[in-house]
């Protein structure tokens, strides 16, 4: 008890030592005092009583310091000098101090930066109560090992009757869709989910409830910005209704910002309780889950996974090769983002490591210009752990300011990051990007990491210094020796070798995104204006209701098309659904009449594409025609069904034969027989990067339940994006429902590749920075060095060497630096280059122009470095340089 | 400060704070002046006692909350701290004198054994 107290006490007195240091004064003075007296009542004169008083201490002082250590914390009392006999060393060298700061801030700050993006998108959890305990169940084929998210309906009835598993089961579906509000028509994120879904999360509504068994199909669920933006706040949007595919929804409630899952979903519309679609081979419904209490994830997967095997002996054909999984969602939603992250963070970490390097080269030349300094406080007794503690401290400051300095910048670039990076980079989770204590802590330990890092090797360097040997040496300045010159030299060895790694994964990532670039994509992306348009249409496939309502819906899409090629400027319009590098994708099995039946295991049949296009599409984008034609106006619903098939599929399927005339079926939305009428050139489709492959195409008309939705393509004489108003002019004017969202071809395949795009130029932007500290790191000892023998160069000049036999001598060293640097740098390239594999498209890893590249442009830089320092000491006078002390 | 001066500190810290705590217990609160004279009237050729180390011993005991300082004034109308003992210093100085008796005795009786 006493002693927690004495603890405490002396504790608190370490942090607040004035108020006892004066009580103490006063004590002492109290006490000489009554010495005095007595003394003087023994007879002695004022003056020597007062001597003897003081001669009865064996000084005050020494008291003092003696009722200190008993008082508070020696060590902390020293930790606290140091600390602040660092921060006068370092005020005294500003220009040194802010080199170092500023080195380390950027290493820091970039750290941060990027730790903040991992932190709020890969670790912390998601905010809904209990969010450890949500699933989402996936499909995986275990012939092939793929996952995919969607599963079939009939399998997701199954999955949702596990109620020993799950304690909600929740399957949805939906994007940007089309809708009609009191205001016009337009295009929000719309997710049709099973009354269950908001079980599954869990959140409560801030307004009005949640969905219950009666709402499917009536009633929506709204977010908070969209109550706000179209009616004015949370409680005004509740009775309101919005009109989805022609279906009025009436809003029963809205959700807190906070929930946000999917992401961008505005509308959450109550989908019935089971899915339209129940057969086990259309794979179109995403499932999310809430584990029944007591049930771990692994045992939810296990019996998933029992029951996928008695499916799969029920229904071979359908679930043979099937079962499913259970992942946590958070899991599920950074799964795509993971490993970039952490090929940046690792990245960024290499600057840091760079930085560190050219701060601790900094240090040392900065210690052994003090070594005198260093060699006088040993020669008055200062122990080699309080040297060694000294130079700590001052790494422990700088590595602080650079901390509060880097927390700035990281700041700056985290914003940075999320400005540029969700524009191109869909990262989930970035609302969830903060500067909380995770990231705080971090930074602190990165500080404090690297002071250590940093600081220990030259303090210990610097410590082991020769007292007699440094003091007897003439000149101001002492030198550490052999040992600190081979530690200067493997730092610069390591600086240029790490900088070379980054950079040549750089030069990869950026001879990729040429190649990228660069790629022949089948089809011409200029002057095209692209209007994702959808009208409401009540039908639907499963029940083939409402077909004379869908046919009319394509009538007018035909007739919008003719208006808008009236259009000054308009060349040529068609419609897709399932542009290039689009929003829209589809794809299934196919068979050819006399080659394959179409039933049975789909996964037996060849593989393709589905797409839907008007006629004058393939003109319009410019996609070559290379037999037989393109659809026409007359491709209508009840005339022959017709299809145009691409030359990959035409090679798969019919090799040699002319396609044109051979009929063929797909899974698309109906079981007739289509007739090949045309083959077209193959297109990339899903961005650049993809492989062109076997594309079925059909006529727009002929497919009237998928049809109401589509991308119109307009290709432009004049600039693509003037016509934006007067394209949607024409359209409102012959149907005020329609939702209509622009952009253009161009920025639509630029937007396909900005993922590569985004790494490329953060990796480039690390990679320059190190290549910047390399450099100066490079500079500073070659300065160092060359300072350190302006003596020795003097000599020589005096006896005959000219300049350029010196700058020749200087650079012979730092020569050696850098083929040692290079040879590492290009071995640990080779080793790690195999991260980014995955990212690299149309060139191998060891791309002679990518490693070229990087050396013609680095190997100069560091030789300019070394270069500028030894020109200085070859202009050295050498009277000046021996007469120096 | 050098470190040999804290060895010889350890040496004396738990006789010291005995002495202090007993002093202070049969004498009444006194100042450090008049502890340090009380002790060199007591001990006096075997102890010739630095006055300034009675000082951190002070502030131990002060600070396990066994005596307790408050500024005073003496009989000549100097200002002086009196330290006094508390009740808790009281029950301590008990269990040390205990402990140390015994200890004395059998650092006595080991001794006598050994000779």
């Amino acid at each position: 008890m006493s002693d927690l107290r004495r603890f405490l006490l002396r504790l608190h007195d370490f942090v607040r030592p004035a108020r006892s240091e004066r009580d103490l004064a006063r004590e002492l003075a109290s006490h000489l005092a009554l010495l005095e007296d007595e003394f003087i009542r023994r007879g002695l004169t004022p003056e020597a009583a007062r001597r003897a008083a003081e001669r009865s201490f064996a000084g005050v002082e020494q008291t003092k310091e003696l009722y200190r250590d008993a008082r508070s914390f020696v060590w902390l009392e020293d930790a606290r000098r140091d600390l602040r006999h660092a921060v006068r060393t370092l005020r005294r060298a500003p220009g040194f101090t802010a080199a170092v700061v500023l080195t380390l801030a950027l290493g820091i700050g970039a750290n941060t930066a990027m730790f903040s993006v991992i932190s709020g998108v890969v670790l912390k959890p998601l905010g809904y109560p209990g969010a450890d305990r949500i699933v989402v169940v996936l499909n995986r084929w275990t012939d092939t090992g793929r996952t995919q998210a969607n599963l079939a309906g009939g399998d997701e009835m199954d999955v949702a009757a596990r109620h020993d598993a799950f304690e909600a089961v929740a399957y949805y579906q939906g994007g940007e869709v089309g809708v009609q509000l009191a205001d016009g028509a337009e295009f929000v994120g719309t997710q049709f989910v099973q009354p269950d879904f908001f079980r599954v999360f869990g959140v409560a509504p801030m307004s009005g409830r949640t969905f219950n068994p009666d709402d499917a199909q009536r009633s929506a669920i709204v977010s908070l910005g969209f109550a706000q933006s179209h009616f004015g706040g949370a409680a005004d949007a509740l009775g309101r209704s919005v009109s989805i595919g022609g279906r009025p929804y009436e809003i029963v409630g809205v959700m807190p910002a906070l929930m946000r899952f999917p992401a961008q979903t505005d509308v959450w519309a109550a989908a019935p309780l089971e899915p339209a679609n129940r057969n086990r081979s259309g794979h179109n419904y995403r499932v999310v889950a809430r584990l029944a209490p007591g049930v771990s994830v692994e045992a939810a997967s296990a019996q998933l996974s029992s029951m996928a095997g008695q499916l799969a002996r029920a229904f071979p054909d359908s679930n043979g090769h099937k079962t499913f999984v259970a992942t946590p969602l958070r899991d599920d939603l950074v799964s795509r983002v993971r490993s970039t992250l952490f090929v940046m963070m690792a990245a960024v970490a290499l600057v840091l490591l760079i930085a560190c390097a050219n701060v601790a080269n900094l240090i040392l030349a900065r210690a052994s210009a003090r070594s005198r300094e260093l060699a006088v406080r040993a020669a008055l007794g200062a122990g080699r752990r309080h040297i060694v503690g000294q130079l700590l401290a001052e790494s422990l400051v700088l590595a602080l300011a650079a901390g509060a300095v880097g927390l700035l910048l990281a700041r700056v670039g985290t914003s940075a990051l999320l400005g540029v990076g969700a524009r191109y980079v869909p990262l989930p989770r970035l609302e969830d990007v903060h500067t909380d204590w995770r990231v705080l802590l971090f930074t602190a330990a990165v500080s404090v990491i690297t002071a250590v890092g940093f600081g220990l090797m030259p303090a210990l360097q610097a410590a082991r210094v020769e007292v007699g040997e440094t003091l007897s040496q003439s000149g101001a300045r002492g030198s550490l020796g052999a040992g600190s010159s081979r530690l200067r030299d493997g730092l610069v060895v390591a600086q240029i070798a790490l900088s070379l790694v980054l950079a040549i994964n750089a030069g990869l990532l950026f001879r990729s995104f040429v190649a990228l670039t660069d790629t022949p994509l089948g089809f011409r992306t200029e002057g095209v204006l692209v209007a994702y348009a959808q009208a409401p249409a009540r039908g639907s496939i499963f029940d083939q209701s409402g077909l004379a309502d869908t046919i009319r819906v394509g009538q007018l899409f035909d007739d919008v098309f003719a208006r808008l090629r009236q259009i000054p400027g308009v060349v040529s319009t068609g419609g897709a659904m399932g542009l290039p590098t689009g929003q829209y994708d589809s794809d299934g099995s196919y068979a050819v009449e006399g080659k394959q039946t179409f039933g049975g295991d789909f996964r037996r049949l060849p593989h393709a594409g589905f797409r839907l296009a008007s006629p004058r599409y393939f003109r319009t984008l410019g996609i070559p025609l290379l037999r037989g034609r393109e659809f026409e106006d007359g491709d209508l619903y009840d005339r022959p069904f017709v299809a145009i098939v691409s030359e990959s599929l035409a090679r798969q399927s019919l090799g040699a034969d002319d396609p044109i005339g051979h009929r063929i079926m797909c899974g698309f939305d109906s079981d007739k027989w289509m007739t090949i009428v045309g083959v077209v050139g193959d297109v990339r489709q899903a961005s650049p990067a993809s492989t062109p492959g076997p594309e079925l195409y059909m006529p727009l008309r002929q497919h009237p339940y998928a049809a109401n939705r589509l991308q119109m393509v307009i290709r432009t004489s004049v600039e693509p994006e003037s016509l934006i108003g007067a394209v949607r002019q024409s359209v409102r004017a012959m149907s005020p429902a329609v939702a209509l969202k622009f952009t253009t071809l161009e920025t639509s395949v630029n937007d396909s590749i900005a993922a590569p795009r985004f790494r490329m130029a953060l990796v480039s932007t690390f990679a320059t920075l190190a290549m910047m500290l390399a450099v100066a790191g490079m500079y500073a000892v070659m300065s160092y060095v060359t300072t350190q023998r302006t003596s020795e160069f003097g000599l020589r000049v005096a006896l005959g060497a000219r300049g350029a036999d010196l700058v020749r001598l200087v650079l012979r060293g730092a020569t050696r630096l850098l083929a040692v640097g290079v040879a590492l740098g290009l071995a640990m390239a080779l080793a790690t280059s195999r991260i980014v594999t995955s990212m690299l498209f149309g060139i191998g890893l060891l791309d002679a122009q990518a490693y070229a590249g990087v050396l013609l442009v680095a190997l100069p830089l560091v030789i300019a470095a070394a270069t500028i320092p030894a020109i200085r000491a070859a202009r050295v006078d050498p009277m000046i340089a021996l007469r120096e002390p | 400060m050098a470190s040999g001066s804290k060895e010889r500190v350890e040496l004396l810290q738990g006789t010291l704070d005995l002495i202090v705590l007993r002093a202070l217990d049969t004498m009444g609160p006194q100042h450090a002046y008049g502890l340090a004279a009380r002790l060199e009237q007591v001990a006096e050729p075997s102890l010739t006692l630095n006055q300034g180390t009675l000082y951190p011993a002070l502030v131990r005991l002060e600070q396990r909350g066994w005596i307790k300082g408050t500024w005073q004034r003496t009989e000549t109308n100097r200002e002086a701290k009196y330290y006094a003992i508390t009740r808790a210093g009281v029950r301590a100085l008990r269990r040390q004198a205990e402990r140390w008796r015994r200890l004395a005795g059998l650092v006595e009786k080991l001794l006598l054994d050994e000779s």
